[in-house]
């Protein structure tokens, strides 16, 4: 059966640019060898690495999507894991292809609108005992603090991704 | 009783809805890692859903993804 995968790998960052494209050049064709047909193919350019893998600290991301028999993929596999330029790589089965999007978008939706009524419905009752345009402000003046609360989680959230990096 | 306490944290406390099923997520990609270090903790730890209220389903997706991420040296496995 035929599968569609994503194929990351990580090159090192000493290689000159010349060199990782014959890389890239190799990788083709060991994936051609395996009769699969390449959908995708993506630079993801030089990065970071989150921690030193052998002994280096940047490299080179490259991605690439592609059609193959699911039985060739162990030997496949194999064949990446035995390339000495390459520092890390992973097969994933991927399931919508990245041209044919929206499949599997549909079904959820209303998330969203849930939330905001549940942040409305306490209000609700007050609303409707008092007069229409104190409860207008009374509305207003709940919902500041609500979004100054949001902000400050989101600040949060940066300061500790701060301490991450 | 339990509910006074429940809104006293309300206070301190995000709404409790998983990120994913807002935004309607599918497929948490492990090469997203501007979304994924929000689940990390300062640690680098994957923070348990109780701290960021997602649903059970989308944080086997999401501990996989991170997984996947620090293979690839994407994410870091520690800091510190």
């Amino acid at each position: 059966m035929t599968q569609h995968y994503e194929l990351l790998y990580l090159v090192a960052a000493t290689m000159t640019e010349e060199e990782v494209h014959k890389v890239r050049e190799q990788v083709k064709r060991i994936l051609t060898k395996y009769e699969s047909k390449i959908t995708l193919e993506e630079s993801q350019g030089k990065k970071r690495l989150a921690y030193p893998v052998d002994k280096n600290h940047q490299g080179y991301y490259e991605l690439l999507e592609f059609d193959l028999e699911s039985a060739k993929l162990v030997e496949l596999e194999r064949e990446l894991r035995l390339s000495n330029e390459l520092l890390r790589h992973i097969v994933v089965k991927k399931t919508p292809k990245t041209a044919g999007k929206g499949l599997l978008k549909v079904t959820r939706v209303s998330a969203k609108p849930d939330l905001d009524l549940a942040n409305q419905t306490p209000m609700t009752p007050k609303i409707a005992s008092k007069p229409q345009p104190t409860a207008v402000e009374k509305k207003d003046d709940s919902s500041k603090p609500r979004l100054k609360l949001e902000d400050l989680d989101e600040k949060l959230d940066e300061i500790l991704e701060g301490d991450i990096m | 009783m339990m509910n006074k306490q429940r809104n006293s944290n309300d206070i301190l406390t995000k709404p409790k809805v998983c990120y994913f099923c807002l935004n309607n997520v599918q497929i948490i990609d492990y090469k997203d890692t501007q979304l994924l270090r929000k689940f990390l903790s300062s640690y680098s730890k994957i923070v348990p859903r109780k701290r960021s209220a997602v649903c059970s389903a989308h944080q086997r997706e999401l501990a996989n993804a991170i997984k996947r991420a620090r293979v690839m040296a994407l994410l870091p496995f520690t800091t510190k």
